[in-house]
This record gives C-alpha cells, sequence and structure tokens, in this order.
C-alpha cells in the first residue's frame, strides 16, 4: 500500500461542520462542506457535480453529548447563579451576553480552546475585571467545568432563561403611543353619512362634529384639478385636460382623474423625490474635494420605479436596508441599498481621523434610518443615553455593529439577465451541436487504419508527460460563469470579485503525482485577453493549497500535500512575485505573478509535492487557487495537468488526459484486445487528430468557444457586504483603512472604547427577545459575503407583530398624508418620539397603518383613499367662525393652501412654458438650463443648484421630513431678472403667439392656473399689454408686442396663486 | 400686521415648530431686526479668517524659547500630530523679528508694520484649542463649532438670532479670495446655514462680476418696464390676498418683491468701492498692487457693515498650501506673502472704524482655523511648518473688547496650551455674549433634539470683555 506523506497538522486547515464551536462563520479560507455544495448548486452549471461527504472529527457526536451533559449539569446553573444578572439576564454589560450560544461566541470572550477564551482567564483571575465582579473567585471545579465544556465545543442544551427582562438600560416603550403594537380602530359612527367618500372622512368628520365645525364644501373642478395634479405629479395640468374635466358628466369624473394620475409615470417622480428627501439622497462625498458618485443615481430611479409600480412598502424598505443580502440576484435590489450610504463622507482625511469617520458614517446610517424609517432619533443616544426616548447609548452601538461591516462599494452589475441568458442558450446550443458533429466525425474514422494503428501501439500518442486534469466541481466566492473548454482548460467570466478564492476538485485514478502544473491562459473573453482578470490582464496566484484523499474512502480526513519547489515560464521577480511565494506560506497576498510585458500571452507554473502522492485506487485532489493580492486580480482561464515524472518540461504540447494515458497502458501492456470500448474510444478520439476533418471541426470548436457571450456589466453604488472595502487616499502610516469591530464608545468618543458591540436591533420595539424571533433571518446555505444582520433588521423593521413594523406603518401613513395635506396627522413626520408632535387623529393614523399592513403595505391604495375623500376635496375658503373654533386647521375643516416645492415651481415653470423634456432615468445634470424635471439634477453637494436652494431645496445632508418654506428677496429677484424666468417667460409667449390678446390672456390664465381670467383680470392683462407695449414702442424697441406678452407671462408665473397649492 | 402661528409653521417648518422660541416677525421678513437677550457691546461682526491656519509662533505668540532651542529634536513628538508625518524636521525658530508694539508693549511680528499700532485695541488669546488637524474639519470648527458638515455657521446663528438691520441687503456676507487661489475647504458650507432656515444662510459675494446672482433687470428690458411689471405683480397679488386673507405669508412674498426691487440699487451702491474718497482709498491701499485686492474688500465691508449689515466675513487666502496662510513649505515667504496682502487694509480698516465711531460697536476678529508646529516640515529647500492641532492665537477688537490684553499662554515653544486654554466653544460663546446673547439659550430645534452654536459646552472669556 502507497504510503501518504504530508499529512496536515490537526485543526490548521482541517474541515469542520458548522456547528462546531470553533467555527467562526464566514470564513472562506477554513470553508466548509455545506459551503461547497451551496456554491455548487448556486453557480456551477457547466459541471455535473457530487456531494462530497462531510468529514466530520470521529468523535464529535461524543464531544457535543458530552459537552451537552456538562452544560445542563454543571456550566448551565453556574452561568444562572454567579453570571446571568449582568451578562444575558437582566443587562448585557460590556456586550457579553451567556444566555446563548450565539450570543455567547459573538462577544469575542471564548476562543478556539479554552486557552484562549478570556471568559476563562477573568474566571481565573488572571485578567480584569475579574469575575464575577465583586464576588469570590469561583471554585477550582466550578472553572475546570466551564474549561472542559470549552473544549468540548461550548455546547448549549438550551438558551437560558430570563430574556424576557434583558434590557434593563432601556425601558420598553409600551407606555408610549408611538411605541405600542397596532390597534384596530372602528371607523366612527357620523351623524352626516352624505359626506363619507372613504373611510378616512368617518375620523375627520367625528371629530368636526364633535367640535360643531362643518366642513367647507368641496373646491370647484378647477381647483380640484390643478390640486391633484401638483400634489401627485408635481406638474399642472394641461388646459385641454382641464377643460375636459370641468364639462365631464361623469360623476366619476373626479375619481378617474386621480386613477389617471396616480397611474402617470411623473408620480414615482413626485413620490421618489419626496423620499430622496427623507433619504439625504446626494451624488457626491461632500467636504473639500466632494468627489462625484456617479453610478449614485440607481438609487433615485430605483425609487422612481418602486414608486409606480406599487412596490409593497414594507419590501421597499427591506429592500433598502438588505437588498444586497435578500435579494442578491436582484440588481433592482442593489440600487436599493444605495438609501444607506447617500450620506456625505470625508475623503480627505488623516488616518488618525480613519476611524472617527466610519463611527461618523455609522451615525449616518443608523441616524437616517431611524428618522426615515421609524421617525426615532436613534442618533440622539450616541454619546449618551436619549434624553427621552427609552434608547440607550449601548441600544445605539449594537444597532451601529449591525452595520459594522457595511460600506459603500461600486458593483458592476448585468441589468439585462434575460438577454445574456438568451445569448448564452444559444451559445451552448451551437457549441453542443459542433461537439456532436465531431464525434460523428470521430465514429467515421473508426476503420482498418485505425486497427492498424493500434496494433502498432498507437505511435506518436501521449507524448506529453502531463496528465491534464478532468475538473469535476469547481466553486469561486464570486459567482462567475465557469466554462470548461474543449482543451481542458476552464474559463472565468461575469461576475468578478476582489480576492477571489477558486476550489477545483479532479479525481486521479492512477499513478505517482509528482507535480502540479498551473496553465494562466489568454482568452478573447477576458480583459485585454488575459491571462488575469483585472483590467489589464493581470492575476496574482497567491496561494496553491491541495488537499488529497482515497477515491476508495471518501469520508477519509483529507490530507494536505507539502510542496518543495516552485517554477515559472516567467514571473515577476524571484521573491515576493514569484511561483514560489505561492507555496511559501498560508497568505494569498504574495504569489506568482508575470511582468506587464508579458501579459497577453501564455504562462506555466510547475508546483512538485515533497514527495510523490496517490493513494491505491485513485485519490480525489482538491486544490484550491488564492487571489488576495489586490481587487480582480483571479485567473481568467486555466488548465491544471499533474504529472508522475520527476523532471517534467514546462511542456509546450497539448497535454495528455487520464484516459488516453490509462488507455495507452493497457494497449501497449496488452495488445488491442485487452481494450474495453470506452478504451477505444479514447484512442480513436486521439487518432482521430490525424484527420483534416477532424482538424476543420476542432477548429471551428475553438472559434466558437473564443466568442462566449459576456454580460452587459453597468456599474451601481450599492452599499453592502463582503464586497471591497473602502480606502482613504493617504500616505501608509500603518492605521487600518477599515475597522472590523465597531465598540460601544463612551460620550461618542472613538477613543474611548467600551466592550466590542454585539450587533442588534433596538429592544425598544422588539417584543420577541431572541434568536428565535420570526423576523430573524439566516442566511442561505453557501452564504459567506455578509453576516445577515441587516437582513434580520430588515425583517424585523417590517415585521408588525414582534418587530417595529408597527411604528415603521405609522410612520409612512403620516408620511404620505403629511405630503397631500401639506402637514401630518403627526406635525413632527420624522419625530415619532417623546420630543415629537402627538397625532391630531390617533384613531385615524392607527387606522390606517392596520388598514396598510392589512392590505399587503400597499401605498397606491392609500393615495387613493386619502385623494377620494372628502376632506381632501374641501376648499380652501376661509371662516372667521370656523377660524376661531381651530385657527390652526388641526380638524380640516378647510383645505390648508401652500407653496410648492423647489422642483414643483420650477417644473410647472417648464410645463406651462412648453419646454418640459419628459425623458426618464439615467445620469442626471448639473447644468442649471437642463429642460428635464428637478429630480434629475445631479446633486453635489458643495455645488447645490442655486435656483433650487432659494426655494428650499435641501443640503442633502441629513434627512428632511418636512422642508421650511422661506420668503426671501433673492426669490423675487430670480423671477424678475434670470435668464431662466425671462427663457420660461419667452416659451410661455410662444405657446399663446397667433391669439389676440383676449383670447392670450384667457388661454395663460388656463395655463398657469388652469382656470379662466374674471373680468378684472382681463382688463388688467389688457391694460398691461397696451402699457408695455407703449413704453417699448417709446424705447424704439423691436417687436413691441412680443415683448409686453413675454412680460405678461414672466408676471403670471410670478404670482402668488403659481405657487401655491390650493 | 399681526402674524400667527400659522405663517410661523410656514417658515419653522421642519421639527423646529414646537419648540422655536416665539420669533414674532420671522415669519414675515427672516432678517427683521431683533431684541437680544441682553443688552449688547457689539451690533456687528467682522471676521478676518486667516484660512490655511497662520502661524503663531510667527506672528502674535513670540517664543524666545524656540529660538534657543532651534536645530534640536522635540523630545516625545508624535509624527502623526499634522498633516505630513514623513517629513517632520527639527524646532524651527520663527524667521521674523518682533518687537514691542504699542502702550502695552505686545511683542509683534516684522510682517505687521501696520497692525502692529493697534496692538492696544487688540485681545490675544494664545490658547486657542483647534478642532482639528486637517483644513475642513478644523474650518467647520471654528465656524459651526462641529468638525462635520451641516450645522449652522455662526453667522447664520447670528442672524438667526438677532436678524438684521439693512432692509435692503443680506444680513450676512461673506468674501473670498479675488485673486482665482480658490475658495476655503469646504467652501460654501463653511457659511452654511444647516438645519437653520435657508434665509439664515450667507450671501456669498462673487468675487468677480456682478457680486449677487440676478441683481441687475435683463437686457432688454429698461427700469420703467420693470417697474410697470412689478405693479402687475403687486396689484394681482393683492387681489389674491384679498381673496385668501388667512395666507398671511403671501403678504411676505409681495413685500420680498419691493425688496427685490430695492436691492438691485442699494447692494451695487453698497459695494461701489471707486465711490470713496481719494483719501480712504489711499488709507487701505486700494491702489497697491500686493494688498488692492484685500483693500477692495475691506472698504466693501465697511460700507455693508455701515448700512446694517449684520455679518461679513472676509477670507484671505485661497484654498490651501501656498494658496493661503498653509506655510507647509517655505513659512517665512508664505507668510511675508499674506501679512503683506493683509496688513494695511486690516489696518486700515480698524483705523476707519474707529474714525467713523463704529469700532465701539463692531466687533473685529482675525483668526484662522489652526496655528502651525514649533518644528519644521523639511523635505523643500526653505523649511515650512505643518498644521498644528493643538493651538492657535487669534485677536479680536472693538466691539467691547478690551484692548491691549493677552488671555492664555501656549508652552514655552508654542505647542500645546499651557495657560487658560480656549475651545473654540468659549470663542463663540464669547461673539455671542458681545453681541448681547446667551449662547445657551440661542437654541433651534431640529429633528427632535434642541441645538445650539456651543453644543453642551461654552465658557464666555469675561477677562478680554472691557
Amino acid at each position: 500500500m502507497r504510503r501518504v506523506v504530508a499529512v496536515s497538522t490537526m485543526g490548521a486547515v482541517r474541515d469542520e461542520p458548522t456547528e462546531c464551536p470553533r467555527d467562526r462563520g464566514p470564513s472562506f479560507a477554513s470553508g466548509n462542506p455545506r459551503t461547497l455544495v451551496g456554491i455548487l448548486a448556486l453557480v456551477l452549471l457547466a459541471f455535473p457535480t457530487r456531494s462530497p461527504a462531510q468529514p466530520v472529527a470521529e468523535d464529535h457526536a461524543d464531544r457535543m453529548a458530552q459537552g451537552v451533559e456538562l452544560f445542563r449539569s454543571r456550566v448551565g446553573p453556574l452561568f444562572a447563579q454567579k453570571c446571568l444578572t449582568c451578562h444575558g439576564g437582566g443587562q448585557v454589560n460590556g456586550g457579553v451576553d451567556l444566555s446563548s450560544r450565539g450570543s455567547l461566541l459573538a462577544s469575542g470572550k471564548v476562543g478556539a480552546s479554552a486557552a484562549d477564551s478570556r471568559l476563562v482567564a477573568v474566571l481565573r483571575h488572571e485578567s480584569e475585571p475579574f469575575m464575577p465582579l465583586g464576588q469570590a473567585r469561583l471554585e477550582d471545579s466550578e472553572i475546570d467545568a466551564v474549561v472542559r465544556w470549552i473544549e468540548l465545543g461550548a455546547p448549549y442544551d438550551q438558551p437560558l432563561s430570563g430574556r424576557e427582562v434583558q434590557i434593563s438600560e432601556s425601558q420598553t416603550g409600551e407606555e408610549f403611543w408611538s411605541f405600542r403594537p397596532l390597534a384596530d380602530p372602528t371607523p366612527p359612527t357620523i351623524r352626516d353619512e352624505a359626506w363619507v367618500r372613504t373611510p378616512i372622512d368617518r375620523f375627520i368628520l367625528a371629530r368636526l362634529e364633535a367640535a360643531g365645525i362643518e366642513p367647507n364644501s368641496p373646491g370647484t373642478r378647477h381647483t380640484l384639478i390643478r390640486r391633484a395634479s401638483l400634489d401627485l405629479l408635481g406638474l399642472p395640468p394641461s388646459p385641454e385636460r382641464v377643460e375636459e374635466f370641468a364639462q365631464s358628466t361623469d360623476p366619476g369624473a373626479y375619481e378617474r382623474l386621480v386613477d389617471e394620475l396616480i397611474e402617470s409615470p411623473h408620480f414615482g417622480e413626485r413620490w421618489a423625490r419626496h423620499w430622496m428627501d427623507i433619504a439625504r439622497f446626494a451624488e457626491s462625498y461632500g467636504f473639500e474635494e466632494d468627489y462625484d458618485r456617479p453610478y449614485a443615481f440607481h438609487y433615485r430611479d430605483f425609487l422612481i420605479k418602486a414608486f409606480n409600480r406599487d412596490m409593497p412598502y414594507d419590501r421597499f424598505v427591506r429592500l433598502q436596508v438588505a437588498g444586497d443580502e435578500l435579494e442578491p440576484e436582484n440588481a433592482f435590489a442593489l440600487m436599493a441599498t444605495g438609501f444607506m450610504g447617500s450620506g456625505p463622507f470625508p475623503t480627505e482625511i488623516t488616518e488618525a481621523e480613519f476611524e472617527t469617520t466610519r463611527y461618523d458614517e455609522l451615525d449616518d446610517m443608523i441616524g437616517t434610518l431611524g428618522t426615515a424609517m421609524l421617525g426615532l432619533t436613534v442618533g440622539c443616544a450616541r454619546c449618551h443615553d436619549h434624553k427621552h426616548d427609552p434608547i440607550s447609548a449601548a441600544d445605539y452601538y449594537r444597532m451601529a455593529a449591525i452595520f459594522g461591516q457595511t460600506t459603500r462599494t461600486e458593483i458592476e452589475y448585468d441589468l439585462n439577465p434575460a438577454k445574456h441568458r438568451k445569448d448564452r442558450a444559444e451559445w451552448e446550443a451551437r457549441l453542443a451541436k459542433l461537439r456532436a458533429t465531431r464525434e460523428e466525425t470521430v465514429g467515421r474514422l473508426d476503420d482498418e487504419e485505425f486497427r492498424e494503428w493500434l496494433a502498432a501501439g498507437a505511435p506518436g500518442a501521449g507524448q506529453d508527460d502531463w496528465r491534464v486534469l478532468d475538473v469535476k466541481g469547481i466553486e469561486s466566492k464570486s459567482l462567475a460563469q465557469k466554462d470548461k473548454l474543449d482543451d481542458g482548460s476552464i474559463l472565468f467570466t461575469g461576475d468578478n470579485v476582489d480576492f477571489d478564492r477558486y476550489r477545483l476538485v479532479a479525481e486521479v485514478k492512477a499513478g505517482d503525482i509528482r507535480s502540479l502544473r498551473v496553465e494562466a491562459l489568454t482568452h478573447s473573453a477576458l480583459p485585454s485577453g488575459g491571462p488575469g482578470r483585472a483590467h489589464d490582464g493581470k492575476f496574482l496566484l497567491g496561494l496553491v493549497a491541495v488537499k488529497a484523499r482515497p477515491l476508495a474512502d471518501l469520508d477519509a480526513e483529507p490530507v494536505r500535500l507539502r510542496f518543495s519547489d516552485a517554477r515559472a515560464t516567467d514571473q515577476l521577480d524571484a521573491d515576493y512575485y514569484s511561483a514560489a511565494a505561492a507555496i511559501y506560506d498560508d497568505s494569498d497576498r504574495s504569489g506568482w505573478a508575470v511582468p506587464p510585458r508579458a501579459l497577453g500571452s501564455d504562462h506555466v507554473a510547475i508546483f512538485d509535492f515533497e514527495e510523490p502522492v496517490g493513494f491505491d485506487g485513485g485519490s480525489r485532489l482538491e486544490i484550491e487557487l488564492g487571489f488576495g493580492h489586490n481587487s480582480h486580480f483571479s485567473l481568467g482561464r486555466i488548465r491544471l495537468s499533474v504529472t508522475s515524472s520527476p523532471e517534467a518540461p514546462f511542456a509546450a504540447r497539448r497535454g495528455v488526459s487520464q484516459g488516453l494515458a490509462r488507455a495507452l497502458q493497457l494497449l501497449r501492456a496488452n495488445g488491442p484486445g485487452a481494450l474495453t470500448e470506452v478504451d477505444r474510444r479514447v484512442l480513436l478520439g486521439d487518432f482521430a487528430h490525424r484527420s483534416e476533418e477532424w482538424a476543420e471541426v476542432t477548429a471551428a470548436i475553438r472559434d466558437h468557444e473564443s466568442r462566449v457571450p459576456l454580460p452587459t456589466f453597468t456599474k451601481i453604488m450599492a452599499t453592502a457586504e463582503g464586497f471591497s472595502k473602502p480606502r482613504h487616499n493617504a500616505t501608509g502610516m500603518g492605521y487600518p483603512h477599515f475597522y472590523e469591530q465597531t465598540h460601544v464608545l463612551r460620550r461618542g468618543d472613538a477613543s474611548l472604547k467600551l466592550e466590542p458591540a454585539v450587533p442588534r436591533v433596538l429592544p425598544l420595539l422588539d417584543r420577541s427577545g431572541d434568536d428565535t424571533a420570526p423576523w430573524h433571518a439566516k442566511p442561505p446555505p453557501g452564504w459567506h459575503r455578509s453576516r445577515f444582520d441587516r437582513a434580520s433588521l430588515a425583517r424585523w423593521l417590517t415585521n408588525h407583530e414582534s418587530g417595529a413594523g408597527a411604528l415603521l406603518a405609522r410612520v409612512i401613513v403620516n408620511r404620505i398624508w403629511h405630503y397631500h395635506f401639506g402637514t401630518g396627522i403627526v406635525a413632527t413626520p420624522s419625530n415619532f418620539g417623546k420630543m415629537g408632535a402627538r397625532p391630531t387623529h390617533p384613531d385615524l393614523l392607527e387606522w390606517l397603518a392596520r388598514d396598510l399592513v392589512r392590505n399587503g403595505w400597499r401605498l397606491k391604495r392609500l393615495h387613493r383613499m386619502i385623494m377620494n375623500s372628502s376632506v381632501y376635496r374641501v376648499s380652501a375658503s376661509g371662516d372667521t367662525a370656523k377660524r376661531a373654533a381651530d385657527p390652526g386647521n388641526r380638524l380640516r375643516w378647510r383645505w390648508t393652501p401652500r407653496r410648492l416645492e423647489a422642483e414643483a415651481i420650477r417644473d410647472s415653470m417648464l410645463v406651462v412654458s412648453g419646454m418640459l423634456d419628459r425623458r426618464m432615468f439615467g445620469p442626471g445634470a448639473q447644468d442649471e438650463r437642463m429642460s428635464r424635471r428637478s429630480i434629475y439634477f445631479f446633486i453635489k453637494r458643495s455645488e447645490l443648484i442655486p435656483s433650487m436652494m432659494l426655494f428650499d431645496w435641501p443640503e442633502h445632508l441629513v434627512g428632511i421630513g418636512r422642508r421650511p418654506t422661506t420668503t426671501i428677496a433673492p426669490q423675487a429677484l430670480l423671477f424678475l431678472n434670470s435668464p431662466f424666468a425671462r427663457r420660461y417667460a419667452e416659451g410661455f409667449s410662444r405657446r399663446l403667439s397667433g391669439l389676440d390678446p383676449l383670447a392670450a390672456i384667457d388661454a395663460a390664465y388656463s395655463t398657469a392656473f388652469a382656470r379662466a381670467p374674471s373680468a378684472e383680470e382681463r382688463s388688467q392683462g389688457l391694460a398691461f399689454l397696451e402699457r408695455q407695449l407703449e413704453l417699448y414702442d417709446t424705447d424704439g424697441r423691436s417687436d413691441p408686442e412680443h415683448r409686453a406678452l413675454v412680460d405678461y407671462c414672466q408676471s403670471l408665473m410670478s404670482l402668488n396663486e403659481f405657487l401655491y397649492i390650493r | 400686521m399681526g402674524f400667527g402661528m400659522l405663517g410661523l409653521a410656514g417658515l419653522f417648518a421642519d421639527e423646529g415648530l414646537l419648540a422655536a422660541p416665539s420669533a414674532g416677525d420671522r415669519a414675515v421678513n427672516a432678517m427683521a431686526p431683533r431684541p437680544s437677550h441682553f443688552a449688547p457691546k457689539a451690533k456687528r461682526v467682522l471676521w478676518l479668517f486667516i484660512n490655511g491656519g497662520p502661524s503663531h509662533v510667527d506672528t502674535w505668540d513670540y517664543k524666545p524659547e524656540l529660538t534657543r532651542r532651534h536645530g534640536q529634536e522635540l523630545e516625545g513628538f508624535d509624527k502623526r500630530t499634522g498633516f505630513f508625518s514623513n517629513e517632520v524636521g527639527a524646532l524651527l525658530k520663527s524667521p521674523f523679528e518682533f518687537s514691542p508694539r504699542g502702550e502695552s508693549g505686545k511683542l509683534v511680528s516684522e510682517i505687521f508694520p501696520f497692525l502692529g499700532e493697534h496692538v492696544d485695541r487688540m485681545a490675544f488669546i494664545h490658547s486657542g484649542k483647534p478642532g482639528s488637524n486637517n483644513h475642513s474639519p478644523a474650518l467647520f470648527m471654528m465656524n459651526s463649532g462641529q468638525t462635520r458638515m451641516g450645522f449652522p455657521s455662526l453667522g447664520s446663528w447670528v442672524t438667526y438670532g438677532l436678524g438684521s438691520e439693512s432692509k435692503d441687503l443680506p444680513g450676512f456676507v461673506v468674501m473670498s479670495d479675488p485673486k482665482g487661489r480658490g475658495l476655503p475647504k469646504g467652501s460654501a458650507s463653511n457659511w452654511s446655514a444647516g438645519f437653520l432656515p435657508g434665509a439664515y444662510q450667507g450671501t456669498w459675494l462673487r468675487p468677480t462680476g456682478p457680486p449677487i446672482e440676478n441683481l441687475s433687470a435683463p437686457s432688454e428690458m429698461s427700469d420703467v418696464q420693470q417697474r410697470s411689471q412689478l405693479d402687475l405683480i403687486a396689484t394681482l397679488n393683492s387681489r389674491d390676498l384679498e381673496r385668501n386673507p388667512f395666507e398671511e405669508e403671501l403678504a411676505a412674498r409681495i413685500e420680498s418683491f419691493e425688496l427685490a426691487y430695492r436691492m438691485q440699487s442699494a447692494a451695487p451702491e453698497a459695494v461701489d468701492v471707486d465711490s470713496e474718497p481719494a483719501h480712504i482709498q489711499e488709507l487701505y491701499g486700494l491702489h497697491s498692487q500686493h494688498c488692492g485686492h484685500m483693500a477692495r474688500q475691506c472698504i466693501m465691508a465697511r460700507r455693508l457693515l455701515e448700512r446694517g449689515v449684520r455679518f461679513v466675513q472676509i477670507y484671505s487666502g485661497g484654498m490651501e498650501n501656498q494658496r493661503a496662510w498653509d506655510g507647509h513649505i517655505d513659512i517665512r515667504g508664505n507668510h511675508t506673502q499674506f501679512a503683506g496682502e493683509t496688513d494695511q487694509p486690516f489696518a486700515a480698516l480698524l483705523t476707519d472704524l474707529d474714525q467713523r465711531g463704529m469700532l465701539d460697536d463692531t466687533l473685529v476678529i482675525w483668526g484662522g482655523e489652526f496655528g502651525r508646529l514649533p518644528v519644521a516640515q523639511v523635505g523643500t529647500a526653505k523649511p515650512g511648518r505643518d498644521h498644528n492641532p493643538h493651538c492657535f492665537s487669534a485677536w479680536m477688537a472693538g466691539g467691547g473688547i478690551k484692548g491691549g490684553v493677552s488671555y492664555g499662554e501656549s508652552d514655552e515653544i508654542g505647542f500645546k496650551p499651557a495657560v487658560d486654554p480656549v475651545s473654540v466653544h468659549d470663542l463663540h460663546a464669547t461673539i455671542l455674549h458681545l453681541l448681547g446673547m446667551d449662547h445657551e439659550r440661542l437654541t433651534y430645534t431640529y429633528n427632535g433634539r434642541s441645538y445650539r452654536l456651543t453644543d453642551v459646552a461654552g465658557n464666555v472669556l469675561s477677562k478680554i470683555i472691557a
């Protein structure tokens, strides 16, 4: 029996099952078999695969049983008695929570063995703080039990109780109205049933009737169409539509109008812009350099589409918080994650600021999430417990820790995967056809000549020391497409991630293995032709590791093979960038690279094993290739071969398949008669190389392979976990560019670190309290890109029963109400805490929230219910008596007029001037003169559009729930003097050209105000036109009539009536 | 006109409305003058912002010990203190001579022959603590009390608190380098209103061309035609207001057009430096090649202050390095140049304000975002100094300031504050105090939290107040 050499040291590279305590999650390097299966299922399309057996230490089950028993009898009771009060029961001090295995491991206090477990050190009083704090040291026997229990894997039989009172730092929020579960109020009965159009009206009317105020009668149709159109679309209605609506005899004309507006593509543009305020969305970093984020606009496009498609609000929220985890294949979900990373971030910082800047960034993320989605000022708890709401500073940092690994990143994504799938299917079908043709060709060659060749011992065949491995299974960190090409090489295209790692499985049926050959090959589908996947074809093979196990016993522990030497046809240097560097250590940073001049051509590296390897009956090799040096530095096309020759050359020959090697051996030893049909067929395949016909079809196959269709990638700025981490612009003083661990900070100061923060949602709104919560998300098998904490957070946010969903629903319902009416039911839309306003109609808010949740979180339903209500239709007329009774119109007896936002003012001017360019989506423009809707302005933080800023455009630095409305003289200067105002007035006047003055005035009023002018307004208009004409005439100006009309149009667009929704 | 909560809600929208102080007529005109908390000593502020980080040990903070130890290593110096860790040299004496000036005998660097005449008006702070070792966070700190972007600047807080005395001009005006050397780092964020209403944002005067956007009537129109157009707007808007008597803010909008019309003539007049008499132009050095640009801005500043503008900030220098007081290389050349650009005009301002009786209630501040290190920054032919995140000097004059005094001390080489350290919040609290405002009472509620310029800190430096 052949002896296997180079047995691995225990533990170092050994695979372990997921449940094993020392598994720390998503480290690919220590990878586990389940992961492998998952990846194979996910990405391995081209290869048939077999699930490898799980290698589990033989005594695993026994050890677990012992550990559980020890926990049940000794350790569990000990924890409960001595530790749990401060660590997982009433409190979670120092971030150490002993109540479950998950939380204990997450604390980092238990390492791979008792020796590197801080828990043991503090129990032994070898390290401070001595535990149990302020009490006597535990008995040696008790500590020994803990030590042994850790050595056995620290298993729990069940979580320790006491979790329901877990957070003493925070009170539960049940007492306060907005923190309660959703109630289900019944719409009240009212006297005037005829007034009720939607259930909303009952709640409104009940209060009005109680106050003895009669609501105003509905506004005129002219008023209503302008109100509805500006409110829903941010655009005024066309004069034609106004007339049609005003004249309609259809009793359902209003409802039909509302439907039409809600289904307009411009609806999404209006409501996306509202959300952009809340999300402090901008397209640059801010601060001094204020670099652009050219791919950030996809988030804006996501918003527009989501609102237009009536995406359920709970999904809308989940995608923005964890789209990368919940729907990783969905580009739309990736775009949604722009929410988290839209905030400002300083790009020019000194190294000493890296860490504080990261805390600022986390603060921006959770602060924005808190106010935007929950109306909670979470950010207030950064330096101290929240002064008013039950959110402790510890809660804050636990929440921040959920985002601890989340960064802004640019991801390349195929936005039209269907097209690629189709191209790919066609390509594969054609390839299959070519291969079939070749098979036929080969079959026709089975003739006398072949038999003679066989009899002669197949001269010329197998002239190569290298046997090309027939790779059976292959996985990578990326979702790259892997194609096995005709020459036995494997081509990687499509998805590419930084620091990829390939794992390949191949079987070697017989013979010693002395060396492994890795060919780095070029291909037309690779960037710059390859052989690497970096943009210029660079690669760096940083790690080559091979494990073997006998084919006869696949359950056996795999052994790690040791290398003795390495060489390459070309390498960048003889040291850090040599082939030897790839096997020198376990680091995948140093390794084999070729000089820049050598890019674009094929290269070979050979790795010699310390001793020949090979099990009787064949071996299964698991080959790992690591590319940890630089972004995208993985290999694009590889071919793996092995040899049993001690001095195998690099070899330019085509290589010999294992099947051929075996058949030749048989033929030459025992003659043609000994061959099986399979062996014979393999030899025939080799014989066929001599045929011209074969050569032709093979050339066709290779040519076809060179034209493998590639997906078309578009860059998206996403905010996600597991992609490349940001690098700052700085000289290397040794500070880490990214801080992996989020700590609880004293007074918000990064230099005053307390314990590591364990990721956790706000206890205030967690009604379930442990890992078994229904919202707790588990990653799918094979997922190692991220920790899935955000996925849990997203599900918690949207779970109205045991999570934050009740508050989430209240906040969005109120926001929608706020944008329709100008004031929310809660007047502080981003603050539902104790410092926020109280609802004017609490039951209505509750009912709307409940209705939203009950009907699948559909916002368009809510919009319709509001738009169609009687309360929405009331006129703006004043009434002194009613005003005396309710001066602030809190009971909504009238419509409160409000000024349009900056966007709606500008967009209205564009519509009225006939100059609006209605193209949607895509990169925005910073040029103030562009004529698309204002939502398509490129939002650069240091160069905000001046004319928009005049009308209270946000600074886009923090979320804004309600824009202020200021009145300042520069606004008037803009209407009077700016080139825009004149240009729009010119456009407006062109629409009136050819009309006599009176008709022009009528048309102008209809266009600008959706109504006809009064007799007085007509005469004022006429008088003005005459006066201007005269003035220009006196000045000797050309075309005075035209000038007068432009002045008139400009004046109308400056009027208050133009700027207000009434 | 009685404007109640409705109008207020319109202006103080966001979350501020609930806790906003009863602000009366802010709804009609955000810049209407408002009473201070107590009797002010200063009515207006002029901040001469020495952009880039002036070196205190080469200007106002004479350090003989630094001269004695010139060339020695600074033991225990953390090379990461400044911006360039790999260019740290030995202690560097000031390349400038210092001599006693005024009755107080303040030792002043030779680069300030003119300003040295005014030391008896100035109160020096030598123990200032900057906010960062990096320009923009330190600038944000100095301007807004926070190192992050997005907080209201001092000028915004002041105009929010006091409004402006000018009806026809912006209340808070900022001027930047007119020589094409760029804006200070962080640009307009340095005069942002942050979460305060946009009306309180600083108005940046464009250094060239018309200083304010849309200030002149369209070229195709003369004044008479525009006036006629304004009359139409006024007529139609007034009718509209009659029909909507509950909409108080409509009246403010009507008024805003008239104000805009007045601004069209008032603003060009206010910045018309050339109309100043020759002896004034001479005093400031308007026709001097090296300081003429700053003389122009200083005269403009005086004219604006005279016309009731509340807060003026002038940035000396452009963005950074050799374009500003950021003397990383050749501290001698750098500071000689920028002192030369400003010395005469700044001194003239003090003289001119004084002769007009305005200095008594105009607070003048000289200071930048941080100081510079006592050690040399090496690597180029002429030594420079890197950013000092620990210490800076500044002075104030006029507006209730006690002249000829120094407050606080840096250590013997000017590395760190040694006696009576002064935070930026202390500085801000003192400025607000001189303006008659209690920094703890000047608050704005936003996103559920009550904010103030001085965050949770700030002590008034009563020893420098007359």
